[in-house]
């Protein structure tokens, strides 16, 4: 009897832990469709960085995106607006020859439905890491583009 | 039997909160650290509905950036700045804007900053905010600014 009332209270413990992680999840879950696709962009991104291909990156990004980077971790911090901006920041990067990108989604929000945020780890080569927060909006064909990037320095 | 069912029940439900234990670890901000940003919060929408740009440039760090999703004919896009910030504020004042009511939904760590997410009702108005904080000597400042709503048309094709 006394094993049967400790397990009921061990599960009612453990679910009162539980449910409110279950309501968390429906506060700031994103489509798994919708996730997918910016995961999807997020891939094409790296896949880009790794071929050095400054043109491919530019056409995930909208005309008006920026990227913002904060000093450290050897960044030098500064904005970016725009297309040709951050082309240009992107080629001086790759002139630098830097390491592989790997990139993995962290946390996804949404903003609203034609707004999804993103955070995601970022490494590039063996010692560079950063946080980036990045902002991605829905263009009238349905896909996602690059708004704005803040890129964190570990 | 019905012990075994118990089992059953502890083992799923300690299945569930388990993960949430260490995503919590990973993903939680400080007590004293939100504490601290969710101060600002509040004094932020205080010093907008006083119309105090001042105050609101004070939060920014000097080199701060606030970006608005929309057109710059409509004061937005890149404000690059605390003045420029300022102004922009001091603008927006200019036409009268209703109350500023926010709610933070989410504060996410990303390395020594902190990242915020909260909607942002100013009268009809409904928007959405991403907040990076940042560290300056002992105490928080807002680095960027994000800033949609939903009636940001969609981006036009390329």
């Amino acid at each position: 009897m006394k094993i049967r009332y400790l397990l009921l209270s061990l599960a009612g413990l453990a679910i009162s832990f539980a449910v409110p992680a279950f309501a968390q999840e429906k506060k700031d879950t994103v489509d798994p469709q919708v996730r997918q696709q910016v995961e999807a962009v997020l891939m094409k991104f790296v896949e880009a960085y790794n071929k050095h291909d400054v043109a491919t990156i530019s056409a995930l990004h909208t005309q008006d995106a920026v990227e913002v980077q904060a000093a450290g971790g050897g960044t030098r911090a500064g904005a970016f607006s725009g297309r040709p901006a951050l082309e240009k920041m992107f080629a001086a990067d790759f002139a630098s020859n830097p390491g592989k990108m790997v990139s993995e989604l962290a946390a996804v929000y949404a903003i609203n439905e034609n707004n999804i945020c993103a955070i995601a780890n970022t490494s590039v080569g063996t010692w560079w890491k950063c946080y980036t927060v990045t902002a991605y909006v829905r263009a009238l064909d349905g896909t996602w583009k690059i708004h704005m990037t803040y890129v964190n320095p570990l | 039997m019905k012990t075994l069912l118990l089992l059953a029940l502890v083992g799923l439900a300690i299945s569930f909160a388990l993960p949430t234990f260490a995503q919590e670890k990973k993903d939680t901000v400080d007590p004293q650290v939100r504490q601290q940003i969710e101060a600002l919060f509040m004094q932020f929408q205080e010093a907008y509905n006083k119309r105090d740009a001042a105050a609101i440039g004070a939060q920014w760090t000097q080199d701060a950036i606030e970006i608005r999703s929309w057109a710059a004919a409509d004061r937005g896009g890149l404000a690059s700045g605390r003045q420029a910030i300022e102004k922009r504020f001091e603008a927006d004042f200019a036409t009268n804007p209703g109350k500023m009511v926010n709610k933070l939904v989410q504060l996410y760590p990303i390395g020594n900053a902190i990242c915020e997410i909260a909607d942002t009702d100013v009268g009809e108005w409904r928007g959405q905010t991403v907040k990076i904080y940042v560290r300056v000597g002992d105490t928080w400042k807002i680095r960027m600014t994000y800033v949609d709503d939903y009636t940001t048309p969609l981006r036009p094709l390329e």
